[in-house]
């Protein structure tokens, strides 16, 4: 009946309208039972859309969707995980003030009858699915209180918690460590061999190729290229997802970095968790601090930024001390922050992407405390050809834009701060697509050039050799060595983070 | 019991020992105060706001809010007051007053579901209801049947009936909402939606059981407030609609929903109703007792406040702990 037999769900000629966008275009494209699928393609290319289309979170406009050969309708996220779908989203969907098993099983609770719920057989059954996965949490203790990358295996505990035969997931490593990952992956291999289907939804390539058999990529809303794994190479992933090549994704250095004065120095810091940290920032270098996720990367960020404060040790700005109390006051000293979850702590979904832009140059742009639209609409698309931002109207919400888009405008917002001195970066390009990553890398070296200086923090090892002209390693809260652009290789950087005794190289 | 009921509790403690703490001073210090007259007269004070703080507490939960339960109790007095009117016995009138307070509820869940905020839809039915009470019962007064009457003011001891009831209503509801996977969904629901949609949960059924349940127990206040009333009022449920509020949130109940129990609830409501009579028994003004009930207000606010800052302060370095923040 159809071509391809074994198909455990299929969707033919799916499209799917946003208003006048397309988001997926006629879309046809059928997962195999006992296999993982890889979906790439660059944000805004619709592989959520259509991955929603098939957990019934969204209705197709045209188009079927097949689960064994039989047409399905699914009118909500329900019907879609009785027919034994399960999305896992990027974004958790979990629930801070209930614990890990009621997280879990939330939903689908046993009772004993009268809908009271059997706590010890929830219990159980929750255990069951942690030990499918092979990793062991306190069942009781609080969603809120877990590190993104528990909660991230919790969130597919919930989906692998209905036994579904086909599980999506969309960008789940992006918070994870290499552990995790490798618990995942494993995971994925024996869901493989139960005869189910996985659609892996990434951005990162190597992973792609350690996940799946199967490999689709999507541009513009259109299904591009399909086929097994094993006939792509990296470069032609990237090729298709781009429809161009891209050659160059780090921007050369035109000139070294001066040796100048720094800018900014952290003498002897200790705050929390992270313990007798100094480190210096000079005009037009880039500055990375690496490492595993959670090592006091992102309090290094926020003592800078004004967030938080340090309980010893010095902070000097151009040679002076400073106390920075609030992120206004680091902004007064011409320090910004780019925090790294851009959707709970950055943007205001809801408003415009001229509101978003302009809300910390508002002083500057508006005098006498009144709106003027024309020069702020001037300066807000200047920025945003600057960024090659990809909207329809400036008056667009920021909400309707894809995630590399979404990340611009926060760029940009800093971009039309006054007197931008230095720059601090969270995990910029987490979630962001290779052709936006290449022009945000093009944009921090233009700034460096302009003498801007950068803290970069990033989990992505390469994101660091390929921009840092040094990079600080952090382990436990203390840095356990740096290295120099020109010696830096990953296994020395990686030898440093996972090796506290890296101490002093 | 499951884990997250458990810290719920935990974080009710602080009212129970204040509410405790009031009250046994008060005992101590005033002897009119632990006259066995004044414990019934308290205790038939509080019930009816247990009862309808109870309905308030699983509408805000959900993150909404019903504003309607004042009017809905003035109904329910003007229904019982004029049961000569629609005919039947007490056991028909009092079916009545449920079944209203239940459509009420209806209506209000129907309207937020179909995407109106639920401050502005019960507020709409909180007018109407109003309008609909006086209509019944244009003035204080009227005749309620012999047999209802004689229910709602039993007593078991020195302790009125409804008193009883309402501490029943509240701990069913506590139960329904702590342990049963309706409690579980509207918990969801109030604390982020969408989530709750995702992780397949009826969002609509939800809201709609929440503001029925609301409904049905402001008509049971109703006829709470009709054991003191002895007859009907169509405007003496108005101050419930805020005093049902207030106790939600001294309760401990987070007004953007998903957080609280019940349990804090009833201490909230047994708290409101005491503050009014300890300080009639020390003779101080009714003007200074609003004052004091809004001081409360704001000391208990800033005390979760607090603790809840400190609890996420406590997750941020467990967090570290554990090497989470990236």
């Amino acid at each position: 009946m159809t071509d391809t037999p074994s198909a455990l769900i299929e969707c033919r000629n799916v499209t799917k309208r946003f208003g006048s966008t397309v988001a997926v275009d006629d879309v046809s494209l059928g997962l195999v039972k006992g296999r993982a699928t890889a979906l790439v393609g660059e944000n805004g290319a619709g592989k959520t859309t259509l991955m929603s289309v098939l957990a019934g979170e969204l209705q197709p406009d045209e188009g079927t969707i097949l689960v064994e050969g039989e047409e399905r309708r699914f009118r909500s996220a329900m019907d879609a995980r009785r027919a034994g779908i399960a999305i896992v989203h990027q974004e958790l969907s979990l629930f801070p003030d209930l614990t890990v098993a009621e997280n879990v099983a939330l939903g689908r609770e046993p009772t004993r009858g009268l809908s009271v719920i059997n706590n010890s057989k929830l219990h159980t059954s929750v255990q069951e699915t942690l030990e499918f996965i092979r990793i062991s949490l306190n069942l009781d203790q609080l969603v809120g209180e877990l590190s993104p990358a528990l909660q991230q295996l919790v969130e597919i505990a919930k989906a692998l918690h209905s036994r579904p035969r086909v599980l999506i997931l969309d960008e789940p490593t992006s918070s994870l460590g290499t552990q995790e990952v490798e618990v995942l992956q494993d995971c994925v291999r024996r869901l493989e061999d139960q005869e189910a289907s996985v659609v892996f939804v990434s951005h990162r390539l190597d992973e792609v190729f350690d996940f799946a058999d199967n490999v689709c990529v999507m541009r513009d809303g259109r299904l591009v290229a399909q086929g097994p794994l094993a006939e792509y190479t990296s470069d032609a992933l990237v090729t298709e997802m781009v429809g161009r090549e891209i050659t160059q994704v780090y921007p050369e250095r035109d000139h070294p970095p001066e040796d100048r004065p720094p800018f900014l120095e952290l003498s002897n810091v200790t705050a929390g968790f992270v313990r007798d940290l100094s480190l210096s920032v000079s005009p037009g270098s880039i500055i990375g601090i690496g490492g595993l996720e959670g090592q006091g990367q992102s309090l290094v960020a926020e003592i800078v930024a004004g967030i938080r404060q340090p309980e010893q040790g010095s902070v000097r700005v151009a040679g002076e001390e400073v106390k920075l109390r609030s992120p206004q006051d680091a902004l007064r000293h011409g320090i910004a922050y780019v925090p790294p979850d851009r959707r709970t702590s950055g943007l205001m979904l809801p408003l415009s992407i001229t509101k978003n832009a302009a809300v910390s140059a508002l002083r500057r742009i508006h005098k006498l405390g009144l709106i003027r639209p024309n020069p702020e609409r001037l300066e807000v698309s200047s920025v945003a050809d600057q960024l090659h931002l990809r909207y329809k109207r400036l008056s667009q919400e920021v909400s309707e834009l894809s995630g590399g888009n979404q990340q611009k405008v926060l760029f940009g917002r800093w971009l039309l701060v006054p007197s931008l001195k230095l720059l601090v970066l969270n995990d910029p390009t987490r979630g962001v697509d290779i052709g936006a990553r290449a022009e945000i890398y093009a944009l921090l070296r233009k700034l460096t050039e302009d003498d801007v200086c950068i803290l970069l923090i990033s989990t992505d090892l390469m994101e660091l050799l390929g921009l840092a002209d040094l990079i600080y390693v952090m382990y436990e809260g203390r840095i356990t060595g740096s290295v120099l652009r020109e010696q830096a290789t990953e296994e020395e950087v990686m030898r440093l983070a996972a090796n506290p005794d890296g101490q002093g190289s | 019991m499951s884990g997250s009921t458990l810290h719920n509790l935990r974080a009710t403690v602080p009212i129970w020992a204040f509410t405790a703490l009031l009250i046994l001073v008060a005992a101590l210090l005033s002897p009119p105060f632990r006259t066995l007259t004044n414990v019934t007269a308290l205790l038939s004070l509080a019930a009816p706001l247990i009862i309808v703080a109870t309905g308030q507490a699983v509408a805000i939960l959900m993150a909404g809010i019903d504003l309607s339960v004042g009017s809905v109790m003035s109904l329910a007095t003007a229904l019982a007051a004029s049961y000569a009117t629609f005919g039947g016995g007490a056991l028909v009138n009092t079916i009545l007053i449920l079944v209203v307070g239940a459509a009420i509820g209806t209506l209000n869940g129907l309207g937020v579901i179909a995407g109106v905020h639920p401050l502005i839809m019960t507020l709409s039915t909180y007018i109407a209801v109003r309008g609909l009470a006086l209509f019944v019962l244009p003035s204080p007064g009227g005749e309620v049947s012999g047999g209802l009457l004689q229910f709602v003011t039993l007593q078991v001891g020195v302790v009125p009936v409804f008193f009883i009831v309402a501490v029943a209503m509240a701990v069913v509801v506590w139960y329904a909402t702590a342990e049963s996977t309706w409690g579980r969904k509207l918990y969801a629901v109030g604390s982020n939606a969408s989530n709750a949609e995702k992780s397949g949960i009826n969002r609509k059924a939800v809201i709609l059981v929440g503001f029925i349940v609301s409904g049905l127990l402001a008509s049971v206040a109703g006829l709470a407030l009709v054991s003191r009333l002895y007859s009907g009022d169509p405007l003496a449920g108005d101050p419930y609609t805020l005093n049902s509020i207030t106790a939600v949130v001294l309760g401990g109940v987070a007004l953007t929903g998903g957080r609280g129990s019940i349990i804090g609830v009833l201490s909230g409501a047994l708290l409101l109703s005491s503050i009014g009579d300890v300080l009639n028994m020390f003779g101080v003004s009714s003007a200074y007792q609003f004052i004091a009930t809004g001081l409360t207000l704001i000391v208990a606010l800033y005390v979760y406040n607090v603790g809840v800052f400190r609890r996420d302060r406590s997750a941020i370095s467990a967090l570290l702990n554990k090497g989470g923040v990236g």
